[in-house]
């Protein structure tokens, strides 16, 4: 790479970060997010209450000094169980996130850009996964492996990149065929050189949307796995596992499920404005004349 | 006599005053009323056919189908269905049921001897699948004395015999299903489009996955039901089951304790505490060496805080447990035997007695092995809540408890594993109104999933089966319920009552759980 | 055109056959065996007896080659626990999905769509955050948790509307069992579809030959119309075609919350029962529905995108 290129490279992504740094509402949901993970990391600083320790005779008790968030049907300190459960929650969201974008990604690129049998072989594969009942797949894998958080975030990321894989190929299939594509590849560049200098920075921006999606989505799925009763393994809190078992007091307690549902709204909100923000940003055709 | 017969003459009490007081208050207006439907809710679509269990499937059959012999609405002592009267042999070799005369089936057709000759044979045919086969294991052969009688012949003598009887043991219409051969049997698929009983109520239609409509029998032995139609609903989730109770939809559904300060206060609706044949316990794994030893489960019993779990997750519906037989079956049960009152200081003192000493990391441990084990428990609110109660009980005296959270068809597979697999778990056990629990503590029994082994509790077992004098028998299980108290075989928690989101217009429910009660669903009446 | 479907359909055979080798496999290796089995009063020799009938004593592969044997002649088995062919079974719950599907997916599409573009065309406006925030919270609302509000304030409260099942006598009572379902499933999937529509649409409206149009004076309605939307439309189209098969498999819960006999909570009382002609039964009819629906997509997209061929 000759220094000219190195140059061309560099100024780009200090655009990205201006244009970035302009979108106020990314800007705060990135502090928000910052703040979200830093409050999780230090939740023995921030509560002197354990997220298991119980007490049935302080059960269903309101906010108070003591329980600034009251206590669950056990008994337990929901500031508590909230902090623990989101080390719990985002760390299976991010992870899950993170393999199902890197599996989708590659699986869809390859089948966009090589077209013909590998096209075929990796779209049926993504059929056949989408038209699996997969809640089954879920019940039997966590069934025969234990509901173990590695278990959960594993299952969650096998089931769910089959939507960036479609995306992405469908991204591919729309910017192959682009001039500036057709171009290079005239020019002599190698597919891979065209598929990472040209087509994956065009798909990013969709890309970012469906992880910043899937962050949420995969808290949701945890907490649907909680309904099913395969959620995160008690005394272990989940905000999953909390929205479920305080559904059956919902008539009675409220901010039983209000507190970890606050928090879920939350980060799929914070998520997805930081996605909208860096696709706004690393998507120069998206934002040239935006504002 | 313990607490609990007390409460139950009590609450019998408060019933005929109840009843009493509702006479004379409204006089001629509170005398039944006919017409109106009542619906019920159940988890899953019912195949309505006898031969196979599940409490969805039990329930419906009660209202379609007969048994020879019913439990008394409130004190479950088997009276006369079918079968008007019987009487047993000096030995306990043979029962005679005297036929009820008069009865016919659904479809017109005379019920008489031949039907119960038949349904017997089916009861004991090997080619055919029937859950309830152990009930029938002892029967030899069956004899139709005249259209109206019939001997039972048996192998050997089963005081329990009639109340098994009356265990959802349905009597089936011999001129539909003698044609079937035996894998037919197993499941006869055109019989079951528009299944026949004798019963209170009659198939009326069924919307798959969504709902079964049974209609008055007005020709019905036992008098026409007040009601004109019966309606189970399949609803799956408990929850939704409490909304449509309050939305009307529903007319009564069986709730948990967690809902009833949502719905203490609803106008038009009602709770009803009713007692039923159930007890919750933790099942112990006698073949993790752990548990083997007695002094390991008496402690973890005394560490146990019964009290907490029945105020806080059972929020006082249920009686502290003493053992397996219920306190329903007033004659049987015993409450003299060890009780395990929550002292964690004696659990403590027993551990260090038999060995187990605290190591280094504050675990127990006894030639080696860690006071370690996990508690299997499926995802029932209570019973995690009793897995999580037990764990922190437990770790306090020195235990390191794990939970693992698993499906409950799992559970009951690893449980009747040979040996089970796993350590612990929190279940319940509905019986039938009778003590004889040989099923479930006999040596090598299947529904023994504790790997427990006592000779001497087999050979009381035995004992108790055979012997048709009831005060012999009495004195017989008595004995058991000590030994098992004392060995704490397994750690009983409690009775649990079973609690009732009921429609206020709703009248006349048997005063005992559903699962008997619905048998006199033809005296249900709605205002 | 054609020879691309025979192709696609000769494909979507073998695919069947994957997937249902995938899930008999899953069958097997699954702890816990059919209800049926465990019923605590059932001995170990009325059980064998059971396994033996059920042909559960074959070795797997025996069994799942009788099993297709069946299949290819028209066979789906008998539920275990139902006592109806699973062929019937199924007959009798699709139709119920179907419905609540197509509910669901009309009013995601129906608030969707045009949400995505007004925000896109209002971008940054209050109009923009608001739907948003509301499409936001369409995502990270709990089914489980969103039905049963919903079924308490409509159905309890105010006493609008049934808490759950269904009714199908008349269309109207049929309407009244489809609206809260059809709502809480679409809720989610109006999210999605706002989110995309949106997204697609601002990408497409910085496209040179939009600007280019614009530049030359043409109606900003009828640029929005003719050129954005066909285009944006694609990407659109992507995650319809993705929605269609979660529709089909994914309402367990909100089948479940709302007592809806679909297909969903067949599965989930099959998988828990461990029904298996039932779980193999609905995973191929699935199969099937699935498989179309992304068949049709496909085609969408050769018929909305020029630039899209197949050889």
């Amino acid at each position: 790479m000759d220094n000219a290129e190195a140059a061309a490279e560099q100024q780009p992504s200090r655009r990205a970060l201006r244009r970035f740094l302009r979108n106020r509402m990314a800007v705060a949901a990135l502090v928000v997010l910052i703040l979200l993970h830093a409050a999780v990391a230090a939740a023995p600083l921030l509560t002197p209450h354990s997220p298991e320790a119980l007490n049935l005779l302080k059960r269903l008790r309101p906010p108070s000094a003591d329980h600034l968030l009251g206590t669950d049907e056990m008994g337990r300190d929901i500031l508590a169980r909230l902090l623990y459960g989101g080390r719990v929650s985002l760390g299976i969201g991010l992870a899950a996130m993170g393999g199902a974008v890197a599996l989708g990604t590659l699986l869809g690129s390859a089948a966009g850009f090589r077209g013909g049998w590998v096209d075929a072989i990796i779209m049926r594969i993504t059929d056949a996964m989408m038209s699996f009942p997969l809640f089954f797949f879920l019940l039997t894998v966590l069934a025969l492996l234990g509901s173990s958080i590695a278990n959960i975030v594993a299952v969650i990321a096998l089931t769910s990149w089959m939507n960036v894989a479609r995306i992405v190929r469908a991204e591919v299939l729309r910017i192959k065929q682009m001039q500036f594509v057709e171009a290079a590849r005239a020019l002599g560049s190698s597919p891979l050189r065209v598929l990472f200098r040209h087509v994956l920075p065009h798909c990013l921006s969709s890309v970012v949307v469906s992880a910043t999606l899937g962050v949420g989505s995969a808290i949701l799925t945890e907490s649907a796995l909680s309904y099913l009763g395969l959620g995160v393994t008690p005394p272990a809190p989940s905000w999953g596992n909390m929205l479920n078992s305080g559904r059956s007091h919902i008539w009675t307690a409220p901010h039983l499920v209000l507190f970890p549902g606050a928090m879920i709204f939350i980060t799929v909100l914070a998520y997805n404005a930081l996605g909208d923000g860096l696709r706004d940003a690393l998507d120069p055709a998206s934002s040239r004349d935006s504002r | 006599m313990g607490w609990f017969g007390n409460r139950k003459r009590a609450l019998i009490l408060v019933w005929a005053a109840a009843a009493l007081l509702g006479l004379a208050a409204a006089a001629a207006a509170q005398a039944p009323q006919r017409g109106g439907t009542f619906t019920l809710p159940i988890s899953d679509d019912p195949p309505m056919w006898p031969i196979q269990g599940g409490i969805y499937n039990i329930l419906v059959n009660k209202l379609i189908y007969d048994t020879l012999v019913r439990y008394h609405p409130e004190t479950l002592e088997p009276v006369g269905g079918l079968a008007e009267r019987w009487e047993v042999s000096e030995d306990g070799l043979a029962y005679t049921f005297h036929l009820r005369q008069g009865v016919k089936w659904h479809d017109g057709e005379p019920f008489d001897a031949e039907d119960v000759a038949f349904t017997f044979q089916v009861w004991m045919n090997p080619e055919v699948p029937y859950y309830l086969r152990a009930n029938v294991s002892s029967v030899d052969r069956v004899e139709v004395l005249d259209p109206y009688t019939v001997r039972v012949h048996m192998k050997n003598p089963v005081a329990s015999f009639p109340v098994l009887l009356g265990y959802n043991m349905s009597i089936l219409p011999k001129h539909r299903l003698e044609h079937l051969s035996a894998a037919q049997l197993a499941n006869p698929v055109e019989f079951l489009r528009n299944p026949i009983g004798t019963g209170p109520f009659k198939f009326g239609q069924k919307v798959p996955g969504s709902m079964v409509r049974l209609v008055a029998n007005e020709e019905y032995w036992d008098g026409a039901p007040y009601l004109d139609a019966f309606v189970f609903r399949v609803v799956p989730d408990v929850d939704t089951q409490v909304a449509q109770v309050q939305a009307g939809d529903l007319d009564m559904a069986i709730i948990e304790p967690y809902h009833l300060d949502a719905v203490r206060n609803v106008p038009g609706l009602r709770i009803e505490e009713a007692p039923q044949v159930n007890h919750f316990y933790i099942m112990l794994n006698h073949a993790n060496p752990i548990f083997a030893d007695r002094a390991v489960r008496q402690a973890l019993s005394y560490a146990l805080d019964r009290q907490s779990i029945i105020d806080g997750l059972m929020l006082g519906m249920a009686q502290p447990a003493t053992g397996p037989i219920s306190p329903l079956i007033s004659w049987a049960y015993t409450a003299d035997v060890v009780q395990y009152h929550y002292d964690p200081e004696k659990a403590e003192r027993l551990l260090d007695e038999a060995g187990w000493l605290r190591g280094p990391d504050g675990i127990r441990q006894k030639d080696g092995r860690r006071l370690s084990f996990t508690i299997d428990v499926d995802p029932h609110p209570i019973r995690q809540g009793i897995a999580l109660v037990a764990q922190e009980n437990w770790r306090r005296i020195g235990a390191e408890v794990n939970i693992a959270l698993y499906e409950y068809n799992v559970i009951l597979q690893n449980a009747r594993s040979q040996p089970p697999k796993y350590d612990a778990n929190p279940n319940w056990l509905v019986t039938p109104p009778d003590p004889d629990i040989s099923t479930y503590y006999a040596g090598g029994s299947p529904g023994n999933t504790y790997a427990y082994a006592n000779p001497e509790v087999d050979r009381l077992l035995e004992l108790g089966r055979a012997t048709v004098n009831q005060e012999e028998r009495a004195r017989i299980y008595h004995e058991i319920q000590r030994i098992l108290a004392e060995d704490a075989a397994v750690l009983y928690l409690y009775y649990p009552s079973e609690i009732r989101l009921v429609n206020d217009r709703v009248q006349g429910l048997a005063p005992v759980g559903y699962r008997d009660g619905l048998a006199w669903a033809h005296k249900i009446w709605k205002q | 055109m054609g020879k691309y479907v025979v192709g696609r359909l000769l494909q979507a055979v073998v695919l069947l056959a994957v997937v249902s080798v995938i899930t008999f496999a899953l069958i097997m290796a699954a702890p816990g065996g059919p209800a049926i089995l465990y019923d605590p009063s059932i001995t170990a020799d009325e059980a064998e007896r059971i396994r033996a009938l059920l042909g559960l004593d074959q070795p797997a592969h025996i069994q799942y080659l009788r099993w297709l044997g069946n299949v290819i002649r028209g066979d789906l088995g008998t539920s275990y626990t139902l006592g109806l062919p699973v062929a019937e079974v199924i007959a009798h719950r699709l139709p119920a999905t179907l419905l609540l599907s197509g509910a669901s997916i009309l009013f995601a599409v129906a608030l969707g769509i045009p949400l995505g573009m007004l925000s896109a065309v209002r971008r940054n406006s209050w109009i923009d955050n608001a739907v948003t925030a509301i499409s936001f919270m369409g995502m990270s609302i709990p089914v489980f948790w969103y039905g049963l509000m919903l079924m308490i304030l409509f159905s309890v409260r105010w006493r609008l509307l049934p808490a759950g099942g269904l009714e199908t006598d008349t269309v109207a009572s049929t309407l009244k069992h489809l609206v809260l379902p059809a709502v809480v499933l679409g809720t989610v999937h109006m999210a999605e579809i706002t989110r995309y529509t949106r997204a697609s649409m601002l990408s497409v409206l910085h496209q040179d030959y939009i600007r280019t149009a614009r530049a030359k004076g043409v109606k900003e309605t009828w640029v929005l119309a003719k050129h954005a939307l066909k285009n944006a439309i694609l990407p659109v189209v992507t995650v319809i075609g993705l929605l269609l098969p979660k529709v089909a498999t994914g309402s367990a819960i909100t089948e479940q919350v709302f007592a809806w006999p679909g297909m969903g909570q067949l599965a989930v009382r099959a998988a828990y029962q461990r029904d298996y002609p039932v779980i193999m039964g609905v995973t191929l009819v699935v199969s099937v529905v699935v498989i179309l629906c992304n068949l049709v997509v496909d085609l969408l997209y050769v018929y909305l995108d020029p630039r899209v061929r197949y050889e």
